[in-house]
């Protein structure tokens, strides 16, 4: 009886506080510990991408497909991101190239980040670059027009208090 | 007593899960916006290099050229060779050997070749061009001429 009752007690205690973080409503809100959303903007492509070949991209290195971000942290504390999901994604040729949107898709809706090298982002953050790897792949017959094509992505980071 | 105690860890390990998951949710951090990729161009071709060997009177024309850089995910390559006659065989015609005149020598599927050989008489050049997928670059200047 005595564990049921530290459970009940763990387990009140838990929600409470994840409660009023959440909310803003408890004792801390007024501290600055209401979690605020990350600020995304459109990052600079280092890699490049191309048709991929049958049975997938090999293991390059700069992967192929990766998207980049820069990611604002206004939290006062560090946030480790956990996955990225793949939303709409256009494309913009280069000049006199033509390249249709649907060449370019989400090669999985939902990418993990690797935890090997965890990407963190340090509270009060301004400007973190985000590689986002094997986020999209191009059809094996997309056009030569999609040569240099720049690719926007929509993204949404998920993220936890690293 | 002993059925009572296996419930209280029962529930106990439940609350802790629910616990958990539910501080977990609240705890989770989001960020909506742009991230952008660029496609890549194919890399300038490189000029092969060409050397021969004649075994048993049957000449053989090897063409060599440059890897691709790092993370650029070749399909294959198209070899052009200028002058002479072709024979069949050889790993330069991956797909079609063209017989006689010049031809298109196309080595699509061997993506990590760097060289390739054509059976081949008389004086012949060759260029190279990279391709992926559908996408097939400028074929490079032609190499020096066989003997």
């Amino acid at each position: 009886m005595v564990v049921l009752g530290a459970a009940l007690l763990v387990a009140g205690g838990g929600v409470a506080t994840a409660n009023w973080l959440l909310e803003g409503t408890g004792p801390g809100a007024t501290s600055g510990a209401t979690i605020q959303p990350l600020e995304v903007s459109a990052g600079t492509p280092t890699t490049g991408l191309y048709p991929e070949p049958t049975g997938g991209y090999p293991s390059l290195s700069p992967a192929v497909g990766t998207v980049v971000a820069q990611v604002r942290n206004p939290n006062s504390f560090p946030v480790r991101l956990t996955s990225a999901t793949v939303g709409q994604i256009d494309v913009t040729a280069a000049a006199n190239r033509t390249c249709a949107a649907g060449n370019v898709v989400a090669a999985a809706t939902t990418v993990t980040m690797p935890t090997a090298a965890p990407v963190v982002v340090a509270p009060g953050a301004t400007s973190v670059q985000v590689m986002v790897p094997a986020a999209v792949r191009m059809l094996p017959t997309a056009p030569i027009g999609c040569q240099g094509v720049l690719v926007n992505a929509s993204l949404t980071f998920a993220g936890v208090p690293a | 007593m002993r059925r009572r105690s296996a419930a209280v860890a029962v529930l106990t390990v439940v609350l802790a899960t629910w616990t958990t998951t539910a501080a977990s949710a609240a705890w989770d951090v989001r960020g909506v916006g742009p991230g952008q990729a660029a496609a890549g161009v194919l890399p300038a071709s490189p000029v092969p290099v060409v050397t021969e060997q004649t075994v048993l009177g049957v000449r053989t024309v090897t063409v060599t050229w440059p890897a691709p850089p790092d993370g650029v995910p070749l399909t294959g390559w198209r070899v052009v060779r200028s002058g002479g006659t072709g024979l069949l065989g050889g790993t330069c015609a991956g797909v079609r050997t063209p017989l006689g005149v010049s031809g298109v020598l196309t080595t699509v599927g061997l993506t990590g070749a760097v060289s390739c050989t054509d059976p081949a008489t008389g004086s012949v050049r060759y260029a190279v061009a990279p391709v992926a997928g559908t996408w097939v670059g400028e074929p490079s200047a032609w190499s020096l001429p066989t003997g």
